[in-house]
């Protein structure tokens, strides 16, 4: 191999001494030039590193940097000291910082996508799997706990509610427990495994008892689909997804993902009232009742300005709504004979309940 | 010996800075945010090589491994105050637990601030010879609590004096070598500068805070010299407060027009900004600084550093 001469640091003077150096079997050897060949340094390359600047290598002879050999471009020995150096850095490191920037950005992208569908899809497909309907219905009975401890039950109400309810097939694996809360909201919703909650406000919106039927077997949907439950689980691995993976990056990002994942939730709630929406009515007509009755429910809420009910119903706009009563109405239509008159039983506990609200 | 002007510049490439901030991000996903530790050390890696002095560049030779040990450190550190304060509010006694927490805080400041300038210093390579810190932990542990006391009892307004005693404390004992600097900078000056520029941004309606910040600037690195046996480099700042104002709008709109990607491009920005607007000259020769400092590897201060977000402030 060809000696060429460097400029040399020593690591305690912070000068330069020139050296002859040659590469040799992967080992760098470093020779004073003043002295003969056999007293010099002699470094394998792969306790080396570099950079380069301006033209100009700078290889540092430790990990600690202290003792370091400057090589310009033109020397001989230059490309093939570079190259024995990186041979011997070939980690995964190394591997990924040498791909384009494209490459990487795409790499990123795959990645989230893959994170994504993982924290959205399949961690809560798995955890559905695994939570029994026994555990989900202890689970609701949690919650049921904590968000009616601070709310006035209207026992009387309730009472007559239930009996209603228990007059309707609404699902054949989930114990329907109804509650009645004194609040002006016009809203209801469903907890995970059977309980739901209808506020005061709602039964005093209604004139006729099918939209209370309605209101009933739409709540009931999401707990036989295992909405809450579901969306409860999604919501937190996503929510533990993100925050670990934005720990690390800027504050415009995180919120922009943020923000991004609130789209993507409504996006989500929105699906599943449509799917609560088909699914009560399919429930009505189990129950011989007809399905008309979700349509007189949502014009109601409309009519008085309220949003329809739903477990999830936070920003749902009156278009929506408009688009939810062309549905029932195109379902509704299917089952024109059911507009038999209301039997009398529930009707008379619908009468009750109708007075008490008042 | 003549006086002589001293090259300052910095080569850093935002594309660069990207590729590795993405590769770190890879990285940091894939290990669940463990690869954090080797994530810093090649980002510093990048940005010391690229900032270079009299045509040599700065070298930082922490690892991963060794920030990796101090981060375990700190977090076991951080739990065990945390364990604490819970008990603390398991017991009811909540004012003591926001009480212990305040004061921890304020107590791990001085130790943190410490540990870093220990570990980063002595990791900064130049030509070879290591940088060091050599401050005494309980020195600064009890200077720092009479400055808190006095900014408590003088209702922050010691807080311009706190600042640049900390800084002088600090800054004076940071040693390149067997040189060491100098920081002549004074609370009484600092002070009538912030209150200048306070009510100078109130009346331009904040227009002013850029010429603030240029003075802010002017006033750490004017104040500065480094000195090796009575020889010395004095500092010169050339920012404008237009400068100021370019970097940092433009910073901004970088921001916000690439959804927060461009960020490395600011840094890179930023770094330029600072080396080219440093001037130093003096009658110092840097081909004879020697190597006294010895090397520091623990991490646990820059680590717990990271984790209460301070920054790496002077």
């Amino acid at each position: 191999m060809i000696q060429t001469t460097v400029q040399y640091f020593n690591g305690k003077l912070s000068k330069p001494y020139d050296v002859n150096i040659e590469l040799y079997d992967g080992r760098l050897h470093i020779f004073d030039t003043a002295y003969t060949a056999d007293n010099g340094l002699d470094i394998p390359l792969s306790a080396c590193h570099y950079i380069v600047l301006k033209g100009r290598a700078f290889i540092y002879l430790n990990q600690n940097s202290t003792e370091y050999i400057i090589i310009g471009e033109d020397d001989t020995n230059y490309q093939s000291i570079l190259a024995g150096i990186r041979q011997t850095q070939n980690g995964w490191y190394q591997k990924l910082i040498s791909q384009k920037w494209y490459v990487l950005v795409s790499l990123v992208i795959v990645l989230l996508l893959f994170i994504y569908l993982l924290l959205d899809k399949v961690v809560p497909t798995l955890a559905m799997k695994f939570i029994s309907v026994k555990q989900e219905i202890a689970i609701g009975n949690q919650f049921y706990q904590s968000f009616t401890e601070e709310s006035v039950i209207d026992r009387a109400s309730t009472e007559l509610l239930q009996k209603f309810s228990d007059q309707l097939h609404l699902s054949t694996q989930y114990p329907i427990r109804v509650t009645v809360i004194k609040d002006s909201i016009v809203n209801a919703y469903a907890l995970p495994g059977g309980h739901l909650i209808v506020y005061t406000g709602i039964i005093r919106k209604m004139d006729k008892p099918q939209e209370l039927v309605a209101l009933l077997s739409h709540e009931a949907s999401h707990v036989n689909k295992r909405h809450s439950l579901h969306s409860m689980v999604s919501r937190l691995t996503m929510s533990i997804g993100i925050s670990l993976f934005t720990a690390d990056i800027n504050g415009l990002s995180r919120s922009l993902i943020n923000n991004a994942y609130m789209l993507k939730v409504l996006n989500y709630s929105r699906s599943l009232e449509k799917e609560a929406d088909e699914e009560g009515m399919k429930l009505m007509v189990k129950n011989k009742i007809n399905p008309v009755g979700m349509k007189w429910l949502m014009e109601e809420l409309k009519k008085q300005g309220g949003d329809f009910p739903s477990s999830l119903s936070f920003l749902s706009t009156h278009p929506l709504t408009a688009q939810r009563i062309k549905d029932a109405d195109a379902f509704a239509a299917r089952y024109k004979e059911l507009q038999d008159p209301f039997d009398d039983h529930l009707d008379s506990i619908w009468r009750a309940l109708k007075n008490k609200s008042h | 010996m003549e006086q002589k002007n001293y090259q300052l510049s910095f080569s850093g490439k935002g594309l660069e800075l990207f590729k590795i901030q993405i590769v770190n991000f890879i990285l940091n996903v894939l290990t669940i945010g463990l690869f954090y530790p080797w994530a810093k050390a090649r980002k510093l890696q990048y940005l010391y090589s690229n900032t270079s002095f009299e045509e040599s560049p700065f070298a930082f030779t922490g690892t991963g491994k060794e920030m990796f040990k101090g981060f375990i450190k700190a977090i076991l550190f951080v739990i065990l105050a945390y364990l604490v304060f819970f008990t603390l509010v398991f017991m009811h006694l909540e004012q003591f637990a926001i009480l212990f927490l305040y004061a921890f805080i304020l107590l791990i400041i001085p130790l943190v601030i410490h540990g870093s300038y220990r570990y980063r210093m002595a990791k900064t390579v130049w030509r070879g010879i290591r940088f060091g810190y050599t401050g005494d932990r309980m020195e600064l542990f009890k200077l720092f609590l009479k400055w808190v006391f006095l900014t408590i009892i003088t209702f922050g307004i010691y807080g311009a004096w706190l600042s640049m005693n900390l800084r002088k404390y600090v800054v004076e004992r940071i040693r390149m070598g067997d040189a060491n600097f100098i920081y002549k900078g004074t609370g009484d000056d600092f002070f009538i500068l912030n209150l200048k520029g306070y009510f100078l941004s109130l009346i331009t309606l904040g227009i002013y805070i850029f010429w603030w910040q240029k003075e802010l600037f002017e006033y750490f690195v004017n104040n500065l010299e480094l000195n090796r046996g009575g020889k010395r480099v004095y500092f010169k700042s050339t920012a404008t407060g237009g400068g100021f104002f370019s970097l940092l709008v433009v910073n901004i709109l970088i921001i916000i027009f690439t959804l927060g990607l461009g960020f490395p491009w600011t840094i890179i920005r930023t770094l330029q900004f600072g080396t080219e607007h440093i001037q130093m000259s003096g009658d110092f020769s840097f081909d004879e600084l020697q190597q006294t400092q010895e090397d520091y590897t623990n991490a646990t201060g820059e680590d717990l550093a990271d984790i209460f977000d301070f920054g790496f402030v002077i």
